[in-house]
């Protein structure tokens, strides 16, 4: 294997690089398809300069800001790998599998899921979630990919997940998103679960919709479907522990009393 | 006039979520939620059409009152127009 062509696993399916810049390599290290495996290959991606220069067309990716403020501009790695998951983002939905911007996190067998606009503070969620279930991991702190496998919801880790790089190669049944919402100030935190009208505007503004439009019908499908199966909930949430609490005892599984003795 | 882009209208239910597909220059965000109503005049317009057109349709297939109607179909043109979403 050379560091500019490989294959990895994602969300099941195997993908196949072959790429400009061996950065791309080592950011998908966790993924690679070990050993020898013939395999068919599921996704094929071959990255070109041009691809890169699209990723930099795009509004609010071409600089970042330096711990100093000044504007910094990326290098092309980084845009050769937008564009990798950008290309395999537009496919994945015929392997019944979409990318739902969101922070997904593990926690006694199931997945809790925090989606919003940038800076509303998934993140911020996401380490209150760590500090207050120790136990808990995170599948994927900003880009994973929902899958529906037999009519259930999984979510699965990538090594596109934001600044934090917080990604496990794993999956795990979704079974709650929430929808995070700033409160005012001296307000409660308070959740209130969505009926699907409600919860279905939220989670397409989240979720990645390819450009070809047979692709993009079957991602509105398959997000009416996360929609059906998973509770989706309204959570304006203040940052404190007591709002995580809120939010889990909420989404968790009832305990089932028949079963005990 | 007709509606600009390829709509997908997906069935909560309850409503219908209209969800505008753009074009690869012009990638659409933003969803609106409609009735069936709303979503009959979204189906109109994927052909051109009128206002009037759109009425004589209405009127031949519900009961309410022409003027009722009328304002109706005003409201949802002029939604559609507000987000971009017509050609005229």
């Amino acid at each position: 294997m050379i560091e500019n062509a490989f294959r990895m696993v994602l969300a099941d399916r195997i993908i196949e690089i072959h790429c400009i810049h061996n950065a791309l390599y080592r950011k998908c290290k966790d993924y690679l398809l070990s050993g020898y495996d013939n395999k068919k290959t599921d996704i094929l991606v071959t990255l070109h300069n041009e691809d890169i220069v699209y990723e930099k067309s795009k509004p609010f990716t071409t600089k970042t800001k330096t711990k100093n403020g000044e504007s910094d501009s990326l290098d092309d790695a980084y845009y050769e790998s937008l564009a990798a998951y950008r290309k395999i983002c537009e496919i994945m939905p015929s392997f019944n599998t979409f990318l739902m911007h969101g922070s997904v996190i593990a926690y006694n067998g199931w997945g809790y899921m925090f989606i919003a606009p940038s800076g509303v503070g998934k993140t911020t969620r996401t380490r209150l979630w760590l500090n207050e279930y120790p136990k808990s991991i995170v599948i994927n702190g900003d880009k994973p990919l929902l899958s529906i496998v037999n009519e259930h919801v999984y979510a699965y880790g990538t090594p596109w997940s934001g600044k934090e790089n917080w990604n496990t190669n794993t999956s795990i049944q979704l079974r709650a998103i929430f929808v995070l919402e700033r409160t005012h100030d001296d307000e409660e935190s308070s959740i209130q679960e969505l009926r699907l009208s409600e919860a279905y505007p939220y989670l397409i503004s989240q979720t990645y919709l390819p450009f070809d439009k047979f692709t993009m019908r079957k991602t509105l499908t398959l997000l009416k479907t996360v929609g059906e199966r998973v509770k989706v909930y309204l959570f304006r949430s203040t940052y404190d522990s007591k709002s995580i609490r809120l939010a889990y005892e909420t989404a968790k599984p009832k305990e089932n009393y028949s079963t005990r003795i | 006039m007709k509606i600009k882009y390829e709509v997908e209208f997906v069935d909560t239910g309850e409503e219908f979520i209209c969800v505008p597909l753009g074009d690869k220059e012009n990638h659409v965000s933003g969803v609106l939620k409609m009735n069936q109503g709303a979503k009959e005049i979204v189906e109109l317009l994927k052909d051109d059409t009128s206002e009037t057109c759109m009425l004589d349709y209405l009127e031949s297939k519900y009961d309410n009152d022409t003027q009722v109607l009328k304002q109706y179909i005003q409201s949802v043109v002029e939604t559609l127009r507000k987000n971009g979403l017509l050609d005229e």
